[in-house]
Parts: C-alpha cells; sequence; structure tokens
C-alpha cells in the first residue's frame, strides 16, 4: 500500500483532496504512473469521461472539425482507446502526463486545470454516471470487504459493467454526440442522463478552485505537485466517487444533487476570472454561461446578465438551447430545448402582456360590477316610475282629460281606498261621466293596445307604449320605461308630460290583477303580485315576524287570511271613514297615488300574466267603483282605516308620522322624484299629511298589543283594580288552625312582608274576591297577575 | 306550598336572616366563575371548596379549587326571590326579567356569543358583573331590599367600569358595599381562600334584640298600645303591628300606616317602602329590618321562641352546649343560620344556637382574617338544599 505512503507526500501539496486519497488508494499508482496502472483499470470507467473529454477537446477546436472528431472519439472511445490524447494535445500536451493511457483522465484534468473550468465540469458531468456505477458496484462490494482495499477491489468488479456502459455510452455518445454537434458537440446529454439519477461529488468542484488559482499563479509550469493534482483529479473523478459512499453510507441521491449545484456555484467563479484571461475565453464563456443557467436562480437571473455581455448572449442563444434542456434533467427532450427556450424569454418579454392579460382579468371583474349596475338598475327603474307617477299625480290636474282618466284608472287599480274616493270625485269634477266610459274601454277593451295608442298619441312616447303593451314582456317594459323616465326627468315640464305618458300604460296593467283579485273578493289585493320586500312588509305590518313566516308562498297565505279577517270585521268601520275623508279627497289622492305608484311599480315584472283575465272583469269593477263608493274605500285602505276607526286610541296624528316615514322608506328618493317632490312640495304639505292612511307601524302594535288577551287599556285597567283590591281588602278571617298569635295576613300585608306571593292563590283570590271589592267584573289570569307583581317589583311565584 | 289559606300563616317561612346570591370566582383560574345562592356563605364555601359535603359539582375540581368569593348579593327577603335572582343571573338571556342583554356588548366582535346554557359557569367577570347590575335595574329586582357587597377590588373595578358604561342608575332600593378582603388562596393552606366569609353575619342575632323588645311590648301590655301614626289602639290578636326597631323606641304602628307613611314620605307609588323615618323616634328604619322582626314573630314559631331563649341565655352569658358535631368551634357553629328548609331544623338546632350577640360578629371577623384554617372541622349537619343551584 505504498498508495497511502504517496497520499501523505501528496497531501502538503494538494491539502484539499486528503479525504479523496485516503478513501482511494488507487490514485497515487496514477500519480506515478507507476505499474500499478494495471491498477488503474478501475479508473477506467472512467472511459465514459473520455467521450466527454473527446467532447472538451473538440470545443476547443473550432467547430466544425468538431463533429467527426467527436464521432471518431466515441468509437475511440468504446475501444478504451488513448483518443483522449488528441483531444489533449492542444491544452495539456505541455505538461507532463504520466503518459499512461490511464493517465488520460489525469490529463484531462490537466488541461482543465490550466485552461478551462468548463473542461473540468464536463468531466465531472460525465464522470457522475460513471463513478455511481461504481459506487454501486463497490457499495455492493462493500459488504464483502472493509478495508480499502474494497474500493479497489469493487471499482475492479465494476470494471465490465462500467465497459458495458462504456459501450452503451459509446453508441449513445454517438448518437448524441451527433445531436450535439450542432451545438459543439458536447457528450452533455448523456451526462445528463446519468446525472438525473446522481451528481458529481464535491470533490470535483474543489479540485476545480484549487486549480484555477495555481494555474494563475503558476502558469504552464508542470510541477510535481500539478501531477499529483492531476492524479488526484483523475482519482476523484474515477475512483474517489466510489469511496464517498463509503465514508458518508450509502450514497444518496440528495446529497449528489446538493453537490451539482455546489459544483455550478463554484464553477462560476472560475468562468468570470478565465473569462478576463484568455482569448479563447469567448468558448469557455459560452460554456460557462451554460453551467450559469443550470441553477434555476442562474437561468431566471441570466436574462438579466445578458444584457451585460452580449457575446454571452449570442453563445447562450445557439448553445444554451442544448444546454439548458440539458441541465433540466430531462435529457430526453430536445424538443423542448427549443419550445422552453422560446416560451420563457417570450414569457418574460410578454411580462407587459402578462400585464395586459391580467387586465382583461380585471376586465372580467368589471364586468361583475357592471352585471351589479344592471341589478341596481331595476330599482332605479322603480324609482323613476313611482317618481314618474307622483309627478302625473301632481299634474294631474293639468293634464288633459285622457291622462286624468288614465291616472284614475291607476288610482282604481291600488288597494288604497283614498285613490279610489279621489278618482270617482276627479271623475266627477272635471269631466264626469266622460271620463269613466273611456276608463271602461281601456280595461274592458282586448284592444288594450288601440286605447293606449290613443293615449300615447298625446305623447311622444306612444309607439313604445303600444309596443309595450302588446308585447306584454317585462323585460320590455323594463327596457322601454327607464328611458322614457330619464327623458322625463330632465326638464320639469318634460316630467308631467312624459311621465303622464307611460303611467297610464302602468296602471293599466297593475289595474288588471286588481280588479280580478277585487272581483272575487272586493277588496283584497293579489299578493301574488307584490313583491317580495313588499309582502314583508304587510307581513310584518300585520305584526307577524318574518322568521316564522317563511317562504313565498307562506306569506302570501297568511297575508290573505289577514286581510279576509279584517276585512269581514272592518268593513263597517271603513264606510265611515270614507264618507268623512271625501273634502281632502285630492291631497288624498296624491299620497294614495304614491302608495299605488311603489306598488304598481313593484308589481311589474309579475303582471304578465294576469292582464289577459283581468280584462274581462274591469267593467264590474268600475261600476262598482262608482256605485259603491263606501266599498272601495274599504278595499282599498281595508286594514288600516278599519283600525283606525276600531281602536279608541288618538294616535292618529303619530300613525301619520309613521306613514310617512314608511312611505319614504319604500321608495328610495331618485333625483328625478325628489325634483317632483319639491315641485309637488307646496301641494303636498299638510293636508296629505293629514290624510294619509294609518302607517303599518300602528298596525303592528295594535296588533301586537292585541295578540296579548288584553288591551293595553284593559291591562291597565285591570292592573289598578288590582292595586285596589289589594288595599281594600279587609282583614280574613282567622284561620283556624292559626296560632292566636298570628292574625291572617292580607295580600297587602303579605306583599309589605316581602312575602313570595303565590300567583295561583293570588289570582283566585282576586277573581273570588278581590275584584268584588274592587267594583270589576273582569277576571284576570295568572299571567296578568305575574306581570302585575313584577312591575311593581313583588317577589311572586307559581305554586311549587 | 300546597297549603290551604288557614295552613299559610302557619307554614310560611319568615324573612331568612340571611340569603345571597355570590360569585365564586377560582383562585386559581380567574376566568372561572360561578353564581350561586346560599345563606350561609362561609359554610357554602367550604362545600365549593370541599371542605364540607355538598358543594356543587361544578366546583368539584381541584384544578379550580380554592373558590373564592367575590362579590355577593345580600338581602333577600325570601328565599324564593334569591332562587330567582339567581337563576335570572344564571340565565340572563333567558329570563323574562331583563330584554336584551346590555354585557352582550362585549363580545361584539364574536358573531355568536355564547349563549349561556345555565351552566352557572362563566368566564368574564366584567360580563357577570354587567349582568348583575342589569338585573338589579329591573323592574322586578330593582325594588328589593339589596345589598351588593364586593369583596374583591378587582370585581369591584370591573364593576366601576360597567357602571360607566351601563345607561342607567341603579334603583335606590340598591346599596352597594365594599368588603376588600384578602382574595386568592389562603397563604397559610392553599387549599383555602384567603376569605372564608365568615366574618359575614348569616344569623338572626341582629334582630333578637328587636323581636325580644317587640314580643315584650306587645305580649305585656297589649291594650294600652295604640299606633303612632293613626293614633288608633292596635289589637294585637287581629292586626299585624310593627314594632320601630331601635332599642329605646317604643313605637308600634299598623303594618298599613307605617307603610302608608313611609311611602308618602318617599314619594313613590310602590306598594313597599324601603325605608322611612319613625314617628316617634325620627331615627330612620329600613323597611326590611322591621318585616325581618315582623315575619319571625309571625311565622318563626319554634325558631323565634328559641331565638328569644337563646338571647335570655346569651343575656344569662351562658355558652350553649355545643351540638355533637360543631363543638369544636363554637363561635361558628352558634350562628343562627337559617338554612334552605327553615322548618327542618333539627331536633338540636337548639344547640346549635350558640347565642351571640351581634356585637361580637366584629371580634370573630377580626379573629377569622387569619385563622381560616381552623374552621375546617366544622360540619354543618342541617341538610343539603343548596342543591337547588
Amino acid at each position: 500500500m505504498t498508495s497511502r505512503l504517496d497520499h501523505t507526500i501528496v497531501i502538503p501539496s494538494s491539502p484539499e483532496q486528503n479525504w479523496a486519497r485516503s478513501v482511494s488508494p488507487c490514485t497515487p499508482t496514477r500519480l506515478f504512473g507507476l505499474p500499478p496502472m494495471s491498477i488503474s483499470p478501475p479508473s477506467l470507467p472512467s472511459p465514459s469521461r473520455l467521450f466527454e473529454e473527446i467532447g472538451l477537446g473538440q470545443q476547443k477546436n473550432p467547430p466544425s472539425p468538431k463533429s467527426p472528431f467527436s464521432s471518431a472519439a466515441g468509437k475511440t472511445a468504446t475501444s478504451k482507446a488513448i483518443t483522449e490524447n488528441p483531444s489533449r494535445n492542444e491544452s495539456s500536451s505541455k505538461r507532463g502526463r504520466p503518459g499512461s493511457s490511464e493517465a488520460k483522465t489525469a490529463g484531462s484534468r490537466k488541461n482543465s486545470k490550466s485552461q478551462e473550468t468548463r473542461n473540468k465540469i464536463l468531466t465531472g458531468r460525465v464522470a457522475k454516471p460513471t463513478t455511481v456505477s461504481k459506487a454501486k458496484a463497490t457499495a455492493a462490494s462493500k459488504s464483502k470487504d472493509t478495508s480499502v482495499v474494497k474500493a479497489k477491489a469493487g471499482t475492479k468488479k465494476s470494471k465490465p459493467a462500467s465497459q458495458n456502459k462504456k459501450d452503451k455510452l459509446a453508441e449513445e455518445a454517438e448518437a448524441e454526440a451527433k445531436e450535439v454537434a450542432d451545438a459543439e458537440g458536447l457528450n452533455l446529454e448523456e451526462a445528463l442522463k446519468r446525472r438525473s439519477d446522481w451528481t458529481p461529488p464535491k470533490a470535483l468542484s474543489l479540485v476545480s478552485i484549487d486549480e484555477d488559482t495555481p494555474s494563475q499563479g503558476s502558469g504552464t509550469k508542470l510541477s510535481f505537485g500539478d501531477v499529483l493534482r492531476d492524479y488526484h483529479y483523475n482519482r476523484e473523478n474515477s475512483s474517489c466517487e466510489p469511496a464517498q459512499p463509503s465514508k458518508e453510507g450509502n450514497p444518496t441521491k440528495r446529497r449528489r444533487l446538493e453537490l451539482v449545484e455546489f459544483e455550478v456555484l463554484q464553477e462560476r467563479k472560475p468562468i468570470q476570472q478565465k473569462q478576463i484571461k484568455d482569448a479563447v475565453k469567448t468558448r469557455k464563456t459560452k460554456s460557462k454561461p451554460k453551467k450559469q443557467l443550470n441553477t434555476i436562480t442562474a437561468r431566471v437571473t441570466a436574462r438579466y446578465e445578458q444584457i451585460g455581455e452580449l457575446e454571452d448572449l449570442f453563445v447562450y442563444n445557439e448553445e444554451s438551447s442544448c444546454e439548458t434542456s440539458e441541465c433540466l434533467k430531462k435529457p430526453t427532450k430536445p424538443k423542448k430545448e427549443t419550445a422552453g427556450k422560446q416560451k420563457e424569454p417570450e414569457y418574460i418579454i410578454l411580462s407587459p402582456d402578462a400585464a395586459t392579460k391580467s387586465l382583461n382579468d380585471q376586465n372580467f371583474l368589471f364586468g361583475t360590477c357592471s352585471q351589479l349596475e344592471r341589478d341596481d338598475s331595476p330599482t332605479f327603474f322603480e324609482e323613476t316610475q313611482t317618481a314618474i307617477q307622483l309627478s302625473e299625480c301632481l299634474t294631474f290636474k293639468k293634464t288633459a282629460s285622457t291622462i286624468t282618466t288614465a291616472s284614475s284608472a291607476m288610482s282604481i287599480a291600488t288597494r288604497f281606498t283614498g285613490k279610489k274616493s279621489h278618482w270617482s270625485e276627479a271623475a266627477r269634477d272635471f269631466n264626469g261621466a266622460v271620463v269613466q266610459p273611456e276608463i271602461i274601454d281601456m280595461t274592458d277593451s282586448p284592444t288594450v293596445s288601440v286605447a293606449l295608442s290613443r293615449l300615447s298619441e298625446v305623447k311622444h312616447d306612444a309607439p313604445k307604449m303600444a309596443s309595450l303593451v302588446s308585447s306584454q314582456s317585462v323585460s320590455a317594459t323594463n327596457s322601454l320605461v327607464p328611458k322614457d323616465v330619464v327623458t322625463a326627468s330632465k326638464p320639469a315640464a318634460d316630467v308631467q308630460l312624459a311621465s303622464s305618458g307611460p303611467e297610464p300604460n302602468k296602471t293599466e296593467l297593475a289595474a288588471g290583477p286588481f280588479r280580478k283579485t277585487a272581483s272575487r273578493l272586493p277588496e283584497m289585493p293579489n299578493f301574488n303580485g307584490y313583491t317580495d320586500s313588499e309582502l314583508k312588509n304587510q307581513v310584518l305590518s300585520y305584526g307577524f315576524s318574518l322568521r316564522a313566516v317563511r317562504g313565498r308562498k307562506k306569506m302570501i297565505e297568511l297575508l290573505d287570511k289577514c286581510w279576509q279577517s279584517k276585512h269581514g270585521n272592518t268593513a263597517t268601520a271603513a264606510i265611515v271613514e270614507t264618507s268623512s275623508s271625501a273634502a281632502i279627497n285630492e291631497t288624498v289622492s296624491v299620497s294614495a297615488a304614491r302608495h299605488s305608484d311603489t306598488q304598481v311599480s313593484d308589481k311589474l315584472p309579475t303582471r304578465k300574466k294576469k292582464t289577459t283575465p283581468s280584462r274581462l272583469e274591469p267593467k264590474t269593477t268600475s261600476r262598482a267603483g262608482k256605485k259603491k263608493v263606501s266599498e272601495k274605500p274599504l278595499a282599498g285602505k281595508a286594514d288600516k282605516p278599519v283600525e283606525k276607526a276600531a281602536s279608541p286610541i288618538p294616535a292618529s296624528t303619530y300613525n301619520m308620522v309613521d306613514e310617512i316615514e314608511d312611505s319614504e322608506e319604500e321608495i328610495i328618493p331618485s333625483p328625478t322624484r325628489i325634483q317632483i317632490q319639491r315641485q309637488s312640495s307646496s301641494r303636498q304639505t299638510t293636508p296629505a299629511i293629514s290624510c294619509l292612511p294609518l302607517g303599518t307601524k300602528s298596525k303592528r302594535s295594535l296588533k301586537s298589543t292585541k295578540s296579548s288577551t288584553y288591551d293595553e287599556a284593559t291591562l291597565l285597567e285591570l292592573q289598578s283594580s288590582i292595586t285596589k283590591a289589594i288595599h281594600l281588602q279587609t282583614r280574613p278571617r282567622r284561620s283556624l288552625g292559626g296560632s292566636s298569635y298570628s292574625p291572617q295576613l292580607t295580600w297587602h300585608e303579605k306583599i309589605l312582608l316581602y312575602e313570595p306571593i303565590i300567583l295561583e292563590d293570588f289570582a283566585a283570590w282576586l277573581n273570588t274576591e278581590g275584584f268584588a271589592l274592587a267594583c270589576e267584573d273582569r277576571e284576570v289570569g295568572v299571567a296578568l297577575v305575574r306581570t302585575w307583581c313584577e312591575s311593581r317589583g313583588i317577589c311572586c311565584t307559581f305554586r311549587p | 306550598m300546597t297549603t290551604t289559606v288557614s295552613e299559610e300563616a302557619v307554614l310560611t317561612k319568615p324573612i331568612p336572616a340571611f340569603y345571597c346570591c355570590y360569585l365564586l370566582r377560582s383562585a386559581k383560574r380567574p376566568s372561572a366563575l360561578y353564581i350561586g345562592s346560599t345563606p350561609d356563605p362561609a359554610r357554602r364555601l367550604e362545600q365549593h371548596n370541599g371542605f364540607a359535603k355538598g358543594g356543587a359539582k361544578r366546583t368539584e375540581r381541584n384544578t379550580l379549587r380554592p373558590w373564592e368569593m367575590v362579590a355577593i348579593v345580600e338581602g333577600f327577603p325570601s328565599r324564593t326571590g334569591a332562587l330567582q335572582f339567581e337563576w335570572s343571573w344564571q340565565h340572563v338571556h333567558t329570563t323574562r326579567h331583563i330584554g336584551a342583554v346590555e354585557t352582550d356588548q362585549l363580545n361584539r366582535k364574536r358573531k355568536n356569543p355564547p349563549t349561556d346554557k345555565g351552566s352557572g359557569i362563566w368566564t368574564s367577570t366584567p360580563k357577570v358583573l354587567g349582568n348583575l347590575h342589569q338585573l338589579l335595574r329591573s323592574t322586578y329586582f330593582g325594588t328589593w331590599p339589596l345589598t351588593v357587597r364586593f369583596l374583591s377590588s378587582e370585581a369591584h373595578n370591573h364593576w366601576q367600569r360597567w357602571i360607566e358604561r351601563a345607561d342607567g342608575l341603579l334603583p335606590d332600593t340598591i346599596r352597594v358595599k365594599l368588603d376588600f378582603r384578602a382574595e386568592g388562596a389562603s397563604v397559610l393552606d392553599s387549599n383555602l381562600p384567603a376569605n372564608d366569609m365568615t366574618h359575614i353575619d348569616a344569623t338572626y342575632g341582629g334582630i333578637q334584640e328587636h323581636l325580644a323588645k317587640s314580643t315584650s311590648l306587645l305580649g305585656d301590655n297589649t291594650n294600652s298600645l295604640s299606633c303612632e301614626v293613626c293614633q288608633q289602639q292596635l289589637s294585637t290578636q287581629t292586626e299585624i303591628i310593627v314594632v320601630c326597631s331601635h332599642r329605646r323606641c317604643h313605637a308600634v304602628f299598623h303594618v298599613n300606616c307605617i307603610s302608608q307613611l313611609f311611602l308618602e314620605d318617599e314619594g313613590s307609588s310602590g306598594l313597599v317602602p324601603i325605608l322611612g323615618e319613625c314617628p316617634a323616634c325620627r331615627q330612620e328604619v329600613t323597611w326590611v329590618e322591621l318585616m325581618k322582626e315582623l315575619s319571625m314573630r309571625l311565622h318563626g314559631g319554634k325558631n323565634a321562641t328559641k331565638l328569644l331563649k337563646g338571647e335570655r341565655k346569651d343575656k344569662a352569658n351562658t355558652q350553649g352546649t355545643k351540638s355533637s358535631k360543631g363543638g369544636k368551634k363554637p363561635a361558628k357553629t352558634g350562628d343562627y343560620t337559617l338554612d334552605g328548609d327553615y322548618e327542618d331544623l333539627d331536633e338540636d338546632w337548639m344547640n346549635a344556637v350558640n347565642v351571640e350577640p351581634s356585637s361580637e360578629d366584629g371580634d370573630r371577623n377580626a379573629a377569622n382574617v387569619k385563622g381560616s384554617t381552623g374552621r375546617v372541622e366544622i360540619v354543618i349537619d342541617d341538610s343539603e338544599e343548596d342543591g337547588f343551584d
């Protein structure tokens, strides 16, 4: 094992390689070119490198000769021939080689040292696969032998395998060489293939560094130390690698990968240095940037680096396609090279495009926004509609007779009594009988469109309206009406005209369902025509919680029931109201119109279906309207006035205020409407307010109180009578079993004594004796007694 | 209470000597709170801390012991009322006495504030105190003669903070008393709270003298008595007579008359006055103390007589014989505790009554501040009705 001794000698010259030497004794033999060269065959596995080396040599040579040369080299490699020599002739022949064929690798090292890191790198890569095979072989052999000799034996054993590989590789090399020939004939692809499984050890990189620095200093000197290095280098490539795993245990892919990166990083430095040095640099630089690109970061940054170095750029463009692809660890994808390259730069260059793309995406988002806007539009539509109708109502007197009739029809349609009474009055006031027949025609006429057209003729919008009615499509109405509204909203005067135009149609449409329902149940509004929000409002107004009533159907059913019950109860009361309100009819009509407007507008979408059947019945309803003015109010106001009349509570003013609020809430003031309101503000003022029907809130409160078994009033009365009874209670007879000391306590005394009041007993006493004392003939329940007690802080409890 | 009208008088209990709802807090984990009620906080605290039988299950965990009472609401004129208050305090979201729970504002951050499931275990002292504040402002409890006693300065700080944000003020009937004690676990025994609540007089000792006076007044010369308010003759047999609680005042009233007078003075339209000025001695009397004595006189039955006997014994400086169990610490066992079931007091109830004048309480308090360990052995033998909570 003289080799070891040699090692010791070598160490000072190249300390870094110590570990490698210790592992693999083979190298020293090479160093001295000793007969152990026979042993060197283990290094033969490196022949795979030979190809590469050849390739390297080719690289050095001008590109044109390379291709043939490389192929030749491949062939030579198969035969283990010393084909390396030619490659080295150029650069490293100066340095004394061991001269042995096995030293070829060493020679290559020298070359790499002095001249190009690239070569080294390449060799390293090539070496990897071979070493892998060796390593495996050694790993297998390890189990047998424990000593360093094992490694040798391993290498020996690995020979055949490596040779086989050589053959394969040679073939591959040939094939690849052809391919790569274009890109300077490097056999890198092979390396890549192997590399996928394996990566070169650190030793390479370390060596490369060392070589660089000394090479600079020593120049072309062929010192013994250089020789030693070379040998080390070879050894490392060939035999050290198997040694490594032995050191560290089983080789792992991770490890190797790390090594690759490390190598790449280190190789960069020499690249820079050499670029400055040699004229041949261009080539070298070419190769170097390639290696740089190996890392992802290098690749990414390469684009930006390129700008600085045009040469590199070109080289990169030419060659990098191959190299990058090789570096990509997917050696079998030559196609990708070009494509991937193109793509990448494109993508990068297109970064603004990407931005535009993203912008486009944003545009989609905007699209959604626009959709949202569309969603808003219906509300806007409703608002405008209501505004128009309002304006129409306001200008109602001014407008022509036909318009008035239309408006009156609308008022009929709405359920509020005020409208009807107003409508009837208006009819009488202005045109009397003339107006109503027209209305009848409107509703009845199978040719509504004709009537509409007649009306519309007055206005500019006539054709639209006619088409509207004829089509009866909601979408059409939606689309058309807003336009009208917009036009109407601009000038005040226009508002009146335009608004009057569209209204009749709407009113008619709205009227349809109403009359239909009205014919069946004189007053009940068709809740089916309500929007959800309106339904909710109605449900709330009846004092129900929205939670309890879910779903449109349920709400409608419930509302119908409520309506019916109310209607039945309140028929008489309503009549009184209607009669009373005659004087203020006009203002009433305004307010009523408002409500009706909102409702109508809400109903628009659902209206279609009912229009056809409704037209059959209008005459009857209209007559009813004429004859039974009293009934109409019932139908319209039904809920509100009834309650008003029924409830003695003088909350009228309060209620009215509420009502105003409600109406305000329903109608979101659009600019147009605000305008109209301003215009009409003078008229609307107090009378309108006073005439407003009772608000939903008032209903709610009343309902809620009613829902509890007692009215508030009666409740208060009862409670006061309870206290009265308590105070009036005389001392009860002394209980039989009671001790002489304690007289029976009255309830008042019990309360004073903080005794918990047994509610059942207390209620029983109240109902039997107490209320008799207080001249109260009603009875109280336990619940009421309880509330009474609790409101006074009297401790009470049910009988345990 | 399935009593007929005739039986009511007999079975009606007198106003308890002491009944309180308390907020219990773990000394080890201050976030663990418990709301309970008891006529005897000291004993109840022992139960919670495992030194006496009958602690609530929720307070059983050793990791939470010892428990300490950080605040109590005392002065409940009836056990029923105390239990109602306790329940309402535990179930603020379901009680009918308050609407929206104001302390829900505190967890505005959370979308779904945890609903109290009536567990009695709470996590937030400020919230519990806020709930207490709101309960005390309710129409129902707001008129009760309650006192909030804070035993922890920290709890009181929370209370103050809440008062600043709360909408309303406490009604006049509710008093707040600061009674800061050593907090946390006792220095001497980490398993004991520093404050064992023995300083609170949960006995009828306070009304003993009053009761004695009234019985002597009404028992001896009944004919000469006349109501101080209406100046009419009083009939002890047929009328309910209130005696002024002040020692030297011998004024007697019709209960209706005096209540009316007080109510007029207060200007309130309620039924039950809070306090008033005795027309005879011109000293302020609280309605509760009057009623406490009266109810004891009316409904106390045996208890009242025993109380009187005890007083006599006390006057004679005779220390009551110890009950079989409780003999070790006479000062403790001598409380006139009216427990949950007053009528169920044992035959040796008398033995347990170690009559002590109220003046002695102060001394005992001083002694007990540091001597908390001495009370470990004490077992109160009356049945445990605190399972109510």
